[in-house]
């Protein structure tokens, strides 16, 4: 046994965080740890890494016990994390990133710049990366910062290497390059802690699992004495109906259209339309234009031709503003820099965008504030204790809520949801789902841009296919299969 | 249905945190020991007339405390003073009626205001940038204006707005401040004005996305800015009876001192403007004293450092103190 937890708990403030948790980590093996947010996943990865001090408990690594006394230890123990909201300098180089903090120096004490450069030029090679050593941080793809963060864990000879959801912001195909970086490492006979809310991957990648909830241990086995059902029920402690509720609505007639959109270097000669209550996906890999189109609709960008007809009137949209009066609006998929606003209080983010409508000649009347803040938290079953919490207090999935909850209060025709369940729970999840099905029952027509696949098929009715900016297809979600949809989306089709 | 309540319930321990009752503790007690070590100090007369070394600083204090809850910053206040102060002159040696004067001043320092706003919002250069660069574009301009000469030449109406009182009590200045204070906390705390301010401030991009006009409101803000800058200025031009190209000079940082003392967030999103008013009050009494007491300026830099720290750190000593203790 590489890593042996034996009776870990934790607690703050009287909350048990942890309690009497074990974990085994095999050597040479991908072990999942699974578990809704605020089930204890965070928590232990935090132990292991120094930064908490478990209450009681013991540690064990190859067989001696060891305390983790702070994250220099748990590095210079060849345990190396890698976060999710990833930690690094986006104006230096790989090889600075990779090194910082160590660099290596000659004999009179000034850096090896040959040196390092190369090392990591064999590090990336190993991992059968294509990035160049001297490249900025900031001109690389998420999956490349991952990467170049495995590789940093690697300078340090790690052992175990904790990646938490490094795969929730990546396309599929960076994900499949992923993948085969994980099994390389596992080859190099590390072990890995992945955590993960896409049950499809856990399934594909890891040996081992460990299910958490509620700061306790709920199961430990091996992954192939289980199935997606069965881990979905350990998480969430009931049945969640993982199959997506698919609306048997009658869907009207046409209601929004794009016509020959196009904006330079971003995406070209755009066309599709959407109906009334229908639900319209958008697949690609990142990078593919989804994005920058719906920017475009929106209003944040200008688009360089093409024209909008909504309601059969040709519309011109150059502000959000005037796209949200016509009844159009855009979630983003950065919920922290474009979503929430996280020092403000959870009613002033639901009320947000419909400022005037909630004053009276510009005098804001509390009242109706409360009212639609009220309105929404039961639609949604927000989780707040009182009006007045800020924004960043809540978990990642109400924030969510929150963010949807602020763009209903337009009550809006059109919704533009962009990877709307990117890095939430389960059960957040769900009530997101099921909560899109009602909105389009209600007259609702919604765009949905995701990068996961099993939600586009269990949710839209169409699906758009984009590769490098273009739309590829438009296909029928019923005569679809999903590997026709990756083949399209990577350009193979 | 559960009713969610406004706040959480009130503990006695919570009113620690609130910067505004640490300020008021603090003006009580500048008031206490003023009074205490010099027998001038609370004479009427004298607290009266006080008032007139910070009024003007304090009407810019109010459009300023905007403009950083906005997450911006104006460097060019004083400059923008000098600017209207000589056209305060020019104009009135050119021998104007003095309403097209006062006209002509205000609207150059909204003018200069309105420059600032747009470089900011057309080109996306942080406001601290273009501030510093009209910092001095606007000094230099009143400097190669008057050069070695001053206006002492002002219209009458502009000397009794600097130096008189209404019913021989309230200076002017004074009187202007305290009623703009109730304006712009109304704005700011009570329309939907000042939601949108505390939103931009708190995070643009999210309230660009939002729908908020977020330029257009940066762009007001800095003109308004330019604009309460010439009120100050008349006020100041009347005082002084004098206009040299130096006048108020570093006058922007003791404004900002003002705001960021009266507990607001620097990084923008967070202030009252009830804290700026105390703050100003503080800092106005506690020259006062320090000037009874014949205490030379540095002591009062000293002060003011001494209660920048303690009025903002105080709230988060309390609160890891209180962390620690659970």
């Amino acid at each position: 046994m590489k890593l042996e937890l034996k009776n870990i708990s934790k607690n703050f403030h009287g909350v048990k965080a942890l309690q009497n948790v074990d974990f085994q980590l095999k050597a040479n093996s991908i072990h999942a740890l699974l578990g809704e947010n605020g089930a204890g996943k965070s928590t232990l990865v935090k132990i292991l890494c120094g930064v908490y001090q478990p209450d009681s408990g013991t540690i064990n690594l190859n067989n001696k016990q060891e305390v983790i006394t702070d994250p220099a230890v748990s590095l210079s123990l060849g345990i190396s994390a890698i976060h999710q909201e990833s930690v690094m300098f986006d104006e230096l180089t790989v090889t600075e990133n990779i090194f910082i903090g160590n660099h290596l120096t000659k004999s009179n004490g000034l850096i090896h710049w040959n040196l390092m450069h190369e090392k990591t030029k064999q590090l990336l090679d190993s991992l059968e990366a294509n990035i160049e050593p001297n490249e900025k941080i900031k001109d690389l793809s998420i999956a490349q910062r991952h990467i170049v963060q495995i590789s940093r864990s690697l300078i340090h000879d790690a052992d175990i290497v904790i990646m938490d959801e490094p795969t929730a912001a990546l396309s599929q195909k960076e994900i499949n390059e992923l993948y085969t970086i994980i099994q390389n490492l596992k080859n190099q006979d590390k072990s890995i802690i992945f955590i993960s809310h896409k049950l499809d991957e856990v399934m594909e990648v890891c040996d081992d699992f460990t299910v958490l909830r509620d700061g306790q241990l709920i199961k430990s086995d091996k992954i192939f004495n289980t199935n997606k059902d069965q881990l979905i029920t350990y998480m969430a402690g009931r049945e969640v109906n993982q199959i997506f509720p698919k609306n048997h609505i009658k869907i009207e007639n046409e209601i929004f259209q794009v016509r020959n959109f196009s904006k330079k270097t971003q995406f070209k000669n755009i066309n599709f339309n959407l109906r009334k209550k229908e639900i319209l996906g958008f697949y690609g890999l990142v990078g593919s234009g989804r994005t920058e189109i719906m920017k475009s609709i929106f209003g944040i960008t200008k688009s360089d031709e093409g024209e909008i007809i909504f309601k059969d009137k040709k519309i011109s949209i150059s502000k959000p503003s005037e796209a949200i009066n016509q009844g159009i609006v855009y979630l983003s998929e950065e919920r922290q820099q474009l979503g929430i606003t996280g020092l403000m209080s959870v009613k002033d983010n639901i009320n947000m965008a419909i400022i005037n409508k909630n004053s009276n000649f510009y005098i804001m009347d509390n009242l109706k504030e409360v009212k639609n803040a009220a309105s929404m938290q039961e639609k949604l079953n927000i989780k707040v204790s009182y009006w007045s919490q800020l924004a960043q207090s809540l978990s990642g999935g109400n924030q969510q809520k929150t963010v949807i909850s602020k763009w209903l209060s337009t009550k809006p025709e059109v919704l533009i949801l962009d990877e709307p369940t990117k890095g939430i729970d389960v059960r957040s999840k769900s009530a997101v789902h099921e909560f899109m099905g009602e909105l389009v029952g209600e007259g609702m027509s919604i765009i949905m841009i995701s990068s996961e696949l099993p939600e586009i098929l269990g949710m839209c009715d169409r699906v758009v296919v984009m590769y490098r900016g273009l739309i590829k297809k438009v296909l029928d979600v019923k005569d679809a299969s999903s590997e026709q949809i990756v083949k399209i989306a990577s350009g193979e089709e | 249905m559960s009713i969610i309540p406004d706040k959480p319930p009130f503990k006695i321990l919570d009113i620690l945190y609130k910067k505004e009752f640490i300020l008021f503790i603090v003006l009580i007690s500048i008031l206490i020991i003023n009074s205490n070590i010099t027998p001038y100090f609370l004479d009427l007369y004298n607290l009266i007339d006080s008032t007139f070394l910070f009024s003007e600083k304090a009407i810019i204090a109010l459009t300023m405390t905007f403009i950083i809850i906005a997450r911006h910053i104006d460097l060019s206040v004083a400059s923008i003073i000098a600017v209207s102060s000589c056209v305060l002159g020019y104009t009135t040696s050119l021998g104007y009626d003095t309403w097209m004067v006062l006209l002509l001043t205000l609207f150059s320092g909204a003018l200069c205001g309105a420059f600032n706003g747009a470089i900011i919002t057309k080109f996306a250069i942080p406001s601290i940038i273009v501030t510093i660069g009209t910092m001095s574009l606007f000094r230099g301009l009143a400097y190669s204006f008057l050069e070695d000469s001053y206006y002492n030449k002002f219209p009458k109406l502009v000397s009794n707005l600097g130096n008189g009182y209404l019913f021989g009590y309230i200076p002017y200045a004074f009187l202007t401040f305290i009623l703009l204070a109730f304006v712009f906390a109304f704005i700011l705390h009570k329309t939907s004005v000042g939601k949108k301010i505390y939103s931009i401030g708190n995070n643009p991009d999210a309230a660009q996305y939002t729908g908020i006009a977020v330029n257009r409101y940066t762009f007001v803000l800095f003109t308004l800015n330019g604009l309460f800058s010439a009120i100050a200025a008349i006020f100041l031009s009347g005082r002084l009876s004098s206009v040299r190209p130096n006048i108020a000079f570093g006058w922007e940082l003791e404004i900002i001192t003002m705001v960021v003392l009266g507990g607001v967030y620097i990084y923008g999103g967070s202030g009252t403007i009830l804290g700026v008013v105390i703050s100003i009050f503080i800092l106005g009494m506690l020259s006062f004293g320090l000037g009874l007491l014949n205490i030379p300026g540095v002591g009062i830099i000293i002060f003011t450092g001494l209660l920048l720290i303690l009025s903002i750190g105080f709230p988060s000593f309390v609160r890891t103190l209180r962390r620690k203790n659970e």
